[in-house]
């Protein structure tokens, strides 16, 4: 037991104390901040500022309710007596487009649209729209004004799981895309440092020194502990970066103040979680030993590695249909039961049935990959220069 | 390994994109039904459950469906109802429902994103769809009232008239653009970082190993380097070759299945796309290069990737916006930018028409570059940092150029 510590204790300070894991650990949320910072200064930067306007042969708006209505871009609105004048306006670039109104509006909605090159973005088009209905609800008594315009605020009771969807905290729905995405880059390095260690000891004889001093059991023991602590390391500074930016943004940002923890879904994925591990270390563990060059090892581990991804490849489908049968498929299948299941906890419900299911056939593969990593990792130790072929892995197993 | 992986990885990264791409141009599969129902029928209709406390729904609309909805006296009929599958979901309106707004709906196993296809969900119905103009309807008594609060000015309603109009479009090109200005920046991202990556583990690990020593007793440290990245630059070309020729192959398909006469490439295409990709895998290269003479370890050489995958990933997440907007500011610095114009610039130069001058100054920029980066490798990649297994510094970083193999 003493040298399974000290085993996971070098790998870990091997790893973690270096500064490439450092700066990598501390780039990617700052890099993915960069990339959301690009992104919001590319929807702000492309955004056309100008006023709409709008003539009104209805005579149903009035400019004065403007303060009614919940508008987010800042545009401006502009009312103009006629088409000639509002085309004016608009062929001088003081509006961006205008709407015209029929005399019977709102009896007819079809209206009329004048834009230079590019329509009002979807967001104006909405703050128009707004501004309308507050002025189609006017004639209402106050408090029936603010029902109509901002309609019912509906939650969601699911029966079968006890869980509640609501429109206001679409933060819960979004936090689950953002830990999938951690926990799998959490994991896939850990994944990558597993194979490191195993491949590049032997390719380097350095195992046939510990060989000496420890059990194969201890020695694969020791280095996964070591690498779990790794990558929990590298996921609790993500944690805790993320806790950090959230309190921050949550006095900024309403949406935010509606989050709660969502301990189910952490209880749930801490139940896959390890396992998922566990079946990737194995993995990396039985190709490390069975290969001999370091290279090789990585090509092999890079299109198992797409196995654990596939969720992420497939996001398009599973966002489409989380009920769709690709998706449920994704949920049962080991490698893919973890992320799968993440991803698909933000936009409902996942039958119990189905993590159940995926969770057991999770196990039962992890069990059986440690088993047969163990058996081809005694096989493969000592075989310097010669690759364990996947025929002879079989007669290994099977010998058992 | 490496056939498997030159043929597979692509076909499993690309095939969700054009997948979403084609969904998403509405592009004519050749009368492929793309799983999109208009019409529900009456049968298959949902029957949702109705505790209505404050009274409010008293009127249907004529245009909805006889038996969409089931009342019932109290909650618990409902509940009952929903447990032995007879309706999919029961909305309960609270009495207070005027002065809170809050309307609950249960349901069992419920999905979010089946809205826009089952009627019976509540997100869906509650924004802009039937619960919320149902309940305008009883609030208001005036359905053309509920239907302008629903959606005042309807998209499909307006008549659009362009005083500028922009050079038309046709639209199978359009969605041919679509999809090309997914698949490029991943085709890119591909051929410059595998190679380049195969690089960077191949010095640390034979560092590691101690193969360098060997071999730095015959060979200068810039013969090692250049030699490596020609070899790779030779590997990356049958990839891509593979990869090109399925491209064209899927093309060929896809002109079966739609009519792309209209789409072209712009002039000298292929001749810049070259120019660009082979500056930008020498830029990668190098920088790799200089990268796994730097790390003591394979490990470390391995986490570094992380940060050289970075610059490349704006071009992937923004794809859209380079078809929406192939001229805005932050796609033109993308273009412009050395470590992301290889990618950026070709797919802006695949969907549109670039100003000459973005074009040579993106290349002229890139060039630039990557010669910097190429001596500046050449600097790194001397027999100290080779045969050193001292960790990364900034120091090192900061000072490691100035001294160099003579």
């Amino acid at each position: 037991m003493r040298n399974l510590w000290l085993i996971a204790r070098h790998e870990y300070r091997a790893t973690v104390f270096r500064r490439a894991f450092i700066l990598v650990t501390l780039a990617i949320p700052l890099g993915l901040l960069a990339i959301s910072a690009l992104a919001i200064l590319a929807e702000t930067s492309s955004q056309n500022r100008l006023p709409v306007g709008y003539v009104d042969r209805a005579g149903v708006l009035d400019l004065s309710r403007k303060s009614l209505a919940s508008m987010t871009t800042g545009v401006d609105i502009r009312a103009f007596p006629d088409e000639e004048t509002a085309l004016a306006a608009l062929e001088s670039e003081e509006i961006q487009a205008f709407f015209v109104l029929p005399a019977d509006y709102p009896d007819a909605l079809q209206t009329d649209l004048y834009y230079l090159e590019e329509p009002p973005s979807t967001d104006v088009w909405r703050d128009f729209s707004s501004f309308v209905r507050a002025n189609l609800v006017a004639r209402y008594p106050q408090g029936m004004q603010m029902r109509l315009l901002e309609g019912p605020d509906v939650t969601v009771h699911d029966i079968v799981s006890k869980r509640e969807f609501s429109q206001r905290d679409i933060v819960n729905i979004i936090l689950p895309f953002v830990a999938s995405l951690f926990f799998f880059i959490a994991t896939m390095s850990a994944s990558g440092y597993m194979l490191q260690a195993v491949a590049a000891e032997k390719e380097n004889r350095t195992m046939e020194l510990m060989i000496t001093s420890v059990t194969p059991g201890q020695l694969i023991g020791g280095k996964t502990v070591g690498l779990l602590a790794a990558a929990l390391t590298q996921l609790a500074i993500y944690v805790v970066a993320a806790v950090i930016g959230l309190m921050i943004a949550s006095s900024r940002i309403e949406a935010l103040q509606q989050l709660t923890v969502p301990w189910t879904y952490l209880a749930v994925m801490g139940l896959f979680f390890f396992p998922s591990y566990a079946l990737i270390a194995a993995l990396m563990v039985a190709i490390g030993s069975a290969v001999t060059k370091i290279q090789e090892a990585q090509q092999i581990s890079g299109l198992l590695n797409l196995l654990f991804v596939l969720p992420m490849l497939l996001l398009v489908v599973i966002l489409r249909n989380p009920g769709h049968p690709v998706s449920v498929f994704l949920s049962l299948f080991p490698t893919t039961a973890f992320l799968t299941i993440s991803l698909r906890w933000g936009l409902g419900t996942v039958p119990l049935w189905q993590i159940g299911v995926g969770w057991i056939s999770l196990v039962a593969t992890t069990l059986f990959m440690v088993w047969a990593a163990a058996r081809i990792f005694r096989a493969g130790m000592l075989r310097y220069g010669q690759p364990l072929r996947l025929k002879a892995a079989v007669a290994v197993l099977r010998r058992g | 390994m490496f056939w498997v992986m030159t043929f597979l990885m692509p076909v499993l990264l690309l095939a969700p994109q054009i997948y979403s791409a084609i969904q998403d141009s509405g592009l004519d599969l050749g009368g492929v039904d793309t799983g999109k129902t208009e019409e529900v029928s009456a049968a298959d209709m949902p029957v949702i459950g109705l505790v209505d406390e404050a009274g409010l729904i008293v009127e249907m609309p004529e245009d909805f469906p006889p038996n969409l909805f089931r009342r019932y006296a109290d909650e618990a009929a409902a509940r009952a109802a929903l447990e032995r599958d007879e309706i999919e979901q029961y909305i309960h309106i609270p009495a207070d429902y005027i002065a809170s707004g809050d309307i609950i709906v249960y349901d069992k196993n419920f999905q979010i994103m089946a809205g826009s296809e089952d009627m019976g969900s509540a997100f869906y119905s509650a924004s802009e769809g039937m619960l919320g103009y149902l309940i305008a309807l009883n609030l208001t008594g005036d359905a053309q009232l509920a239907a302008a609060l629903r959606s005042p000015i309807p998209e499909a309603y307006a008549a659009r008239h362009v005083i500028n109009p922009p050079e038309e479009a046709d639209g199978d090109a359009r969605a041919m653009a679509e999809v090309v200005s997914r698949v490029m920046p991943y085709l890119f991202y591909f051929i410059l970082l595998v190679g380049s990556s195969y690089l960077l583990r191949s010095v640390a690990a034979e560092k590691e190993n101690r193969t360098i020593e060997v071999l730095l007793l015959s060979l200068h440290p810039r013969q090692l380097m250049m030699g490596k990245i020609l070899g790779l630059s030779v590997v990356t070309l049958i990839q891509l070759g593979v990869w090109f020729g399925g491209g064209l192959l899927i093309l060929d398909r896809g002109s079966v299945l739609m009519d792309v006469s209209g789409f072209a490439f712009s002039p000298g295409f292929i001749a810049w796309g070259i120019l660009f990709l082979a500056l930008g895998f020498l830029l990668f290269a190098s920088v790799m290069a200089a990268a796994g003479a730097m790390a003591p370890t394979a490990r470390e050489a391995n986490q570094v990737i992380w940060l050289l995958i970075l610059p490349l990933m704006p071009t992937l997440m923004f794809s859209n916006l380079f078809l929406e907007e192939p001229n805005s500011p932050l796609v033109l610095f993308l273009s412009l930018f050395p470590f992301s114009a290889p990618s950026a610039m070709v797919t802006r130069l695949a969907i549109t028409q670039v100003p000459l001058w973005q074009i040579t100054s993106g290349l002229g920029g890139l060039a630039l570059t990557t010669y910097l980066m190429v001596v500046l490798a050449g600097r790194f990649f001397r027999a100290s940092n080779l045969l050193s297994n001292v960790p990364f510094s900034l120091r090192r970083f900061a000072t490691g150029w100035r001294e160099w193999d003579k």
